[in-house]
């Protein structure tokens, strides 16, 4: 049973981690430049 | 042994060169986050001004640093796949806090910059004093091995000779970077520095993965477990194994809920964001880096298993003979595994790792020193300029003792209970003070301090201890429960029988 829990685990989280990392980097990228634009500002 | 062994890397000219221009882009970051610094805020928490994106990737890129990828990976070592239960762990409490917003959102509301600070307002100074000098201590002595551990990365990896003062020395210009990079920018360099991390590090990890299991095979790494570590290489509960139902509770409570919701460096991350909403955002996505963090490294080191295991030299240095740390394994696998150029870049995406991690810490912590220890203690506020060259003295300070506890400790746990013991200084009373002062009314100061000085029994739970004081050998994680118990059971009896006088306005 835990292979199965284990293998089910480890593919969905790689998964996951791939699609999520790909979002961050994007949407970050854009908060980053946010940030430093407030903060010049202020 | 160690002294009669070379490391065979692949680590070539070309390898270092992309180290090198990955470290001078951090430090002319670092120069360049100097000019928008104009206060405390700025300082400390890049102004209150970080977007949930990017909350979420100078999160991961803290929490996921080089220290957390080598102790789950030696977990992966001894553990084998049942200790991908401390992901799993990871991963559901941190999308609960994400969820109800547990701790964090009551905390970011009081707009508070530090947990003390949290202290201060619904206990009082005397509890802000003492919690910052538990936070501290535990903190500090937290990090003791941080450097060692990334200095013991660093010469495996590159195929330095280990004889000899290497590791001092790779420990003294490690350090020497780290404190120049951190004291030059703040939080604001941090938080940069953490996004550039986490991009190398996300990428870096996927590509090691991916070679990993092109190397091995999935179903040929479950033979091999099965041959080296028997049913206690999958099931967590297995009587035989490293783990037990003692210690999956303890996971479950430090992996999990501590890891997110109380460890101050953690925490920070929400206290800078922008809205108290956009918190739960970020935990609810973090979710994933959180047990990504674990998961990916603790799989990496059962690959080192298999590999060291049908190696003939390191399968007697590790298994037969036991005369290397079983930390050198992760690092020592990499080195013969990744081709030229990609280890280069691995390498510097876990150098960004080992200087992202300790850019946060210390910051963290020297930040908590200043506002919360030597503050209080004055009669006469520290202005601006005073309180970050305070924080920069403080910065450096701990940067020496960590040199030279990584030189003086002999602890025989693996890193990850070593952390997870010195953290309890800390958390234990933490965790306690904090949910009774958000949740509670009748939580008083003396049960809070009460509390808060009941976590240092966890201290009892390190190896150098028991021996010390001639204690039975109880595990970290038995010790750790029995502290958190202690701790609750004091706090509600100090709070039921010494009231306040007046309740504080900000219990939640």
């Amino acid at each position: 049973m835990w292979i199965w829990v284990w293998s089910v685990v480890f593919f969905s989280a790689l998964l996951l981690f791939t699609v999520l990392s790909f979002l961050i980097i994007v949407r970050g990228a854009k908060d980053l430049k946010q940030l430093l634009t407030d903060i010049s500002v202020n | 042994m160690l002294n009669s062994l070379s490391f065979s890397s692949h680590f070539s000219g070309i390898d270092w060169l992309i180290v090198f221009i990955y470290l001078s882009i951090s430090l002319l970051i670092g120069l360049k986050a100097r000019t928008y610094i104009k206060s405390v805020t700025d300082y400390m928490g890049a102004g209150r001004a970080v977007g949930p994106w990017l909350g979420i990737a100078s999160m991961a890129g803290t929490e996921m640093g080089l220290i957390t990828i080598m102790y789950s990976a030696q977990k992966g070592f001894t553990g084998g796949f049942a200790s991908f239960h401390i992901a799993l762990a990871a991963i559901i409490v941190t999308l609960f806090v994400g969820f109800s917003g547990f701790i964090v959102v009551p905390l970011r509301q009081l707009k508070v910059l530090t947990i003390p600070e949290f202290y201060l307002k619904r206990y009082g100074r005397r509890t802000q004093l003492l919690g910052g000098v538990l936070l501290a201590v535990g903190g500090i002595l937290n990090m003791g091995l941080f450097l060692k551990v990334g200095a013991m990365f660093m010469v495996a990896i590159t195929g330095l000779d280990p004889s000899g003062s290497t590791i001092t020395w790779v420990m003294i210009g490690l350090l020497m970077l780290v404190l120049l990079y951190t004291m030059l920018g703040g939080m604001i360099s941090v938080v940069i520095t953490d996004y550039i991390q986490f991009v190398l590090l996300s990428i870096g990890l996927l590509i090691v993965t991916m070679l990993s299991l092109r190397l091995f095979g999935w179903q040929s790494l479950i033979v091999d477990v099965q041959t080296i570590l028997g049913e206690s290489g999958f099931n967590p509960f297995a009587s035989t194994g490293t783990f037990g139902w003692s210690y999956v509770l303890w996971m479950i409570f430090t992996a999990g809920l501590v890891s997110c919701a109380i460890w101050p460096t953690a925490v920070q991350r929400a206290l800078i964001i922008k809205t108290p909403e956009d918190v739960k955002t970020q935990y609810k996505w973090s979710a994933v880096t959180f047990m990504i963090r674990f998961l990916i490294p603790n799989f990496l080191g059962i690959c080192a298993l298999v590999y060291c295991w049908r190696s003939d030299i390191w399968n007697t240095v590790f298994f037969t003979d036991k005369t290397m740390s079983s930390l050198y394994a992760f690092p020592i696998f990499l080195s013969e595994l990744l081709p030229v150029g990609v280890l280069g870049l691995v390498t510097a995406a876990l150098v960004a790792a080992f200087m992202s991690t300790h850019d946060s810490y210390l910051l963290c912590w020297s930040s908590v020193i200043t506002q919360d220890i030597i503050g209080p203690l004055r009669r006469k506020a520290l202005s601006v300029s005073q309180t970050i060259w305070v924080t920069r003295l403080c910065i450096v300070l701990i940067g020496l003792y960590i040199l030279y506890w990584g030189l003086w400790y002999q602890g025989t746990e693996d890193i990850w209970d070593y952390l997870a013991i010195t953290g309890a200084v800390y958390f234990t009373g933490a965790f306690t003070v904090l949910v009774g002062g958000l949740y509670w009314k009748k939580a008083s100061s003396t049960g809070a301090v009460m509390a808060l000085l009941c976590g240092f029994f966890a201290l009892l739970g390190l190896g150098p201890i028991q021996q010390m004081l001639s204690l039975p050998i109880v595990g970290g994680d038995v010790i750790g429960l029995c502290t958190v118990a202690v701790c609750i059971v004091v706090f509600v009896l100090g709070s039921l029988l010494f009231p306040d006088r007046v309740l504080k306005k900000e219990t939640v």
